[in-house]
C-alpha cells in the first residue's frame, strides 16, 4: 500500500490551489454576500487551463485524470481559500456534467458536448429531485413521452445546483410510468430547447456561491438522439453508476477543512489572552488536534473513493456513502470549532471562517441526506 | 534560437533558518519554491518564444531537490531543463555560482538571450546575472521591467529609483529581470502533466569545462560571516498639545535623532 501522492497529484495540487489562492479567495466574500457565481473571465481562464475538463478525456479536449487525480484538484482548489459554493458549482458542472455522458454517452453524444464542457462553454447541471421527490429521488413523476424523434417533457425540477445558469441540463424523467424506478430514463437537455424554462434563483443561507434554482419543463422538445443511455435505464443506471463520483465531489470540502485548520492555527497563535497566545491553551490545542484527526480521516475516506473508482472496484455504495457521511460530520466540526477559536471575530464576515459555518450544510443535504447515507450503509451491511 | 533562464531554488518562507556553524541556509525541512522573480524572468522568455519562435532552456545549479523547480518551469512552458548538480558544487558564493552557470551556457550555445530573476530573495545579493554576463564577455540589462527584441537588438527599460533609462543592446545579451515586469502564468493541467514527462538533464562538473579551483566552496572567495535578524525597537510616545507645540517637539525629536 503505497500513501505517497504521485508526482502529477502533487503538481496538479500545488497548481490549483495556487489559481485558487490568486484569483477565487479574493472574490469569495463579496459573491458570497451578492449571491454571485464565478466571473465569466475567471471561469474562461480555468477552462484555458484544463480546469472545466479535469475528468474529460483528452481526445474530447480534457484533462484525461482519473478520479483520484480529480477529487485532489477539487480539494486544492478548497485549499486555496475558494468559496465552497463556487466550487460545489464547478464540481457539479465539470464532474456530474461530463461523467455520465463519458459513461453511457453515444460517440455523438461525446463529440457533441465533451468538447464545449472542457472549453468552458457548456455550464452544466445534473437534475434528479423534484418538489415531492427528495430522498425517495425513484418516486420523480416529470414526464417524458415520445413523440416520432422527439420526447415531450413535462414537469419541474427542484433546488438544482447551477439551474439559473445551466446550458446543458441532465434531466431524469418517467418514460414508462408502469415501472417505478426502471421505467425512468436520462435526458440531455440544452437550455435552448423549447419548452424549457427556469424559475428564480433561490435565496440560501449557505453555499450562496453556488446558484441553486427549479427548472421548469412544459411540452419541452428533447430530440430522441439526446436520451442517455437506453430507455428505462435512467435511474437504475446512469443514475446509480455516478453515485461513487457524486460523493467523490465533494472532496473540495476537505481542501476547506484544511484551510480552515490553517487558518485557525495562524489565528490561535497569534491571538493573545491571558498574556500568551491562546495557542497555548489546552482547550484551544486540543480543537485544533481534532479538527486535524478528522480531517486526515475523511481525506483517507475520500482517496479510497477515487482509488476504488480507478481500479473499476466499483459499485461502492458503502465506502462511498460512509466516505461523504464522515465528511460532513467532520466539516460540520471544523466549522463550529474554526468560529469558536476566532471568537467574536469568527462570527464577522470579515473573517472566512463564518461562512463554512453556513456552507457545511449542503453536504448534509445534496447528494442524498446524512440519513439517506447512513441508510444506504446499513441497508448494505445488513442485507434486510 | 535558444532562451535561456536562469532559475534558483529558495526556501518557500520568512523565517529562514540559519546554521550557527557553517552560516549557510537551513534548507531541510523548509518547502522550496522558484525564486518570484525567476518566475517573471521566465514568464518574459515564454512570451518572446511565442512573439519569435525558438525554445526556452531553464538552467539551476542547485542540489537533486532544486529538480521540483525545474518541474515547475517546464510546467509554465519551458522547452527543456537543465539541472547543474555535483557535491563539488557546494558552498558556491555569486562568483563560483555565476561562473559555473557561464561553463554551462556555453555549452547551450548559441543563445539569444539570458534572463536572470533581478535577486534572489534569500541571498539577495543581485549579484549572479551582471557577473554572469561578464564571464560570458556580454552586455547586460540588470532590473529590467520592459524590453523588446527587435533583429539583433534588444531595448529594455530598467528601473532606478526615481528615474529610469532606456538602454539598448546586441544580442547575444543578458537581461535581469525585474518583478513588475509581468504577471507569471499558472501551468495548465496538461503543461503539468507534460512537465513530468519530460526528461531534465543533468550535469555534474565533469560535462563542464571548468576549472576545479573555481567551483563551489574552494572557487569562492566571499564567506558569510554572521547572519542576524536585524533588531527593530518600537518606542511609542503619546503627547497632547495643540498643533503647533506638537509640531514644534515633533521637528525636534526628528532632528534630535537625526531623522531630519
Ligand atoms: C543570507 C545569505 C547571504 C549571502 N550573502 C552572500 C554575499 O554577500 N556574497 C556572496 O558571494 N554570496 C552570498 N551568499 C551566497 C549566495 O546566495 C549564493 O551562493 C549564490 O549562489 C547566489 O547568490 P544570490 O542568492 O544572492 O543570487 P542573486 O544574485 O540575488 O540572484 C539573481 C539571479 O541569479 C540567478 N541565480 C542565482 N543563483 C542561481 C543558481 N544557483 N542557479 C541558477 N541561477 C541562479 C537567478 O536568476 C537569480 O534570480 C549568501 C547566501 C545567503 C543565504
Ligand atoms: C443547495 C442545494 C443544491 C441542490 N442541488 C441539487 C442538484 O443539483 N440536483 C438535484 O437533483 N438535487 C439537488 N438538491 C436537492 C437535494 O438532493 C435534496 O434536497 C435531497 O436529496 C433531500 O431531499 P428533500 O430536500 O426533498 O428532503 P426530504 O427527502 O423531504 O427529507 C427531509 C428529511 O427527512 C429525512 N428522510 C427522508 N427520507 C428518509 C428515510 N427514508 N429515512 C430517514 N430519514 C429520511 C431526510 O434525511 C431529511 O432530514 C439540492 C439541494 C440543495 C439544498
Amino acid at each position: 500500500m503505497d500513501f505517497a501522492l504521485s508526482l502529477d497529484q502533487k503538481g496538479l495540487g500545488k497548481d490549483i490551489q495556487e489559481f485558487s489562492r490568486r484569483f477565487l479567495a479574493p472574490i469569495a466574500a463579496e459573491c458570497d454576500e451578492k449571491q454571485e457565481f464565478i466571473p465569466t473571465e475567471i471561469w474562461n481562464q480555468m477552462a484555458c487551463l484544463g480546469y472545466c475538463g479535469l475528468p474529460i478525456p483528452l481526445e474530447y479536449g480534457g484533462a484525461g485524470l482519473g478520479a483520484l487525480d480529480t477529487l485532489i484538484c477539487l480539494e486544492a482548489a478548497g485549499k486555496g481559500g475558494a468559496a465552497a459554493g463556487h466550487l460545489l458549482s464547478w464540481a457539479v458542472s465539470t464532474v456530474l456534467g461530463s461523467i455520465p455522458i463519458i459513461k453511457f454517452g453515444t460517440p455523438e453524444q461525446k463529440e457533441l458536448y465533451l468538447p464545449r464542457i472542457a472549453n468552458g462553454e457548456l455550464i452544466c447541471a445534473f437534475c434528479l429531485t423534484e418538489p415531492d421527490a427528495g430522498s425517495d429521488a425513484g418516486s420523480i413523476r416529470t414526464r417524458a413521452e415520445r413523440s416520432g424523434d422527439y420526447y415531450v417533457l413535462n414537469g419541474t425540477k427542484a433546488f438544482i445546483t447551477n439551474g439559473p445558469i445551466a446550458d446543458l441540463c441532465l434531466i431524469f424523467a418517467v418514460t414508462d410510468p408502469d415501472r417505478g424506478s426502471e421505467g425512468i430514463s436520462a435526458f440531455l437537455v440544452e437550455s435552448s430547447f423549447p419548452g424549457f424554462s427556469r424559475g428564480k434563483q433561490l435565496d440560501k443561507m449557505g453555499i450562496r456561491c453556488s446558484p441553486t434554482g427549479d427548472l421548469i419543463l412544459r411540452d419541452c422538445l428533447v430530440p430522441a438522439a439526446n436520451r442517455l443511455g437506453p430507455e428505462g435505464q435512467g435511474f437504475k443506471t446512469v443514475a446509480h453508476h455516478t453515485l461513487e463520483w457524486e460523493r467523490a465531489n465533494f472532496s473540495f470540502f476537505l481542501g476547506v477543512m484544511e484551510y480552515n485548520l490553517q487558518t485557525c492555527i495562524k489565528y490561535a497563535r497569534e491571538r493573545i489572552q491571558f498574556k500568551r497566545p491562546i495557542a497555548r491553551f489546552q482547550a484551544i490545542r486540543h480543537m485544533l488536534a481534532e479538527m486535524r484527526v478528522e480531517l486526515d480521516a475523511a481525506r483517507l475516506m475520500f482517496y479510497r473513493i477515487g482509488w476504488m473508482i480507478d481500479q473499476g472496484l466499483v459499485p461502492a455504495p458503502v465506502q462511498a456513502s460512509s466516505a461523504k457521511y464522515f465528511l460532513t460530520r467532520a466539516l460540520k466540526k471544523n466549522a463550529d470549532y474554526a468560529v469558536q477559536i476566532h471568537g467574536a471575530n469568527g462570527m464577522m464576515k470579515e473573517y472566512p471562517v463564518e461562512r463554512t459555518l453556513r456552507d457545511y450544510k449542503i453536504a448534509e443535504i445534496g447528494g442524498g441526506t446524512t440519513q439517506i447515507q447512513l441508510d444506504i450503509i446499513a441497508g448494505n451491511i445488513i442485507k434486510s | 534560437m535558444r532562451w535561456i533562464v536562469c532559475i534558483k531554488q529558495v526556501p518557500d518562507t520568512t523565517e529562514i533558518r540559519i546554521d550557527s556553524r557553517t552560516n549557510n541556509l537551513v534548507r531541510e525541512g523548509i518547502a522550496s519554491i522558484m525564486n518570484p522573480y525567476d518566475c517573471h524572468a521566465l514568464e518574459a522568455a515564454l512570451q518572446l518564444r511565442d512573439q519569435h519562435g525558438g525554445q526556452v532552456t531553464v538552467v539551476t545549479m542547485g542540489p537533486s531537490q532544486a529538480e521540483e523547480c525545474l518541474r515547475d518551469a517546464l510546467a509554465m512552458g519551458a522547452d527543456e531543463a537543465v539541472l547543474l548538480s555535483d557535491p563539488a558544487f557546494r558552498g558556491a558564493d555569486t562568483l563560483a555560482t555565476s561562473y559555473t552557470l557561464a561553463a554551462a551556457i556555453r555549452r547551450l550555445a548559441p543563445v539569444q538571450l539570458i534572463f536572470c530573476g533581478k535577486q534572489a530573495i534569500d541571498g539577495d545579493t543581485a549579484q549572479v546575472g551582471p557577473e554572469l554576463a561578464e564571464w560570458l564577455g556580454l552586455p547586460h540589462i540588470a532590473g529590467v521591467e520592459y524590453l523588446v527584441v527587435k533583429a539583433n537588438n534588444i531595448t529594455a527599460r530598467r528601473e532606478a529609483e526615481s528615474e529610469y533609462y532606456l538602454v539598448e543592446a546586441n544580442l547575444p545579451a543578458l537581461v535581469t529581470i525585474s518583478r513588475t515586469m509581468n504577471e507569471p502564468r499558472l501551468p495548465s493541467v496538461w503543461g503539468r502533466l507534460r512537465a513530468n514527462r519530460t526528461p531534465i538533464t543533468v550535469w555534474t562538473g565533469e560535462d563542464l569545462d571548468i576549472d576545479p579551483n573555481r567551483i563551489g566552496l574552494a572557487g569562492s572567495p566571499t564567506r558569510v560571516k554572521r547572519i542576524f535578524y536585524p533588531q527593530h525597537q518600537r518606542q511609542t510616545q503619546i503627547r497632547q498639545g495643540n498643533a503647533e507645540q506638537l509640531s514644534n517637539w515633533l521637528v525636534k525629536t526628528l532632528a534630535e535623532e537625526r531623522l531630519l
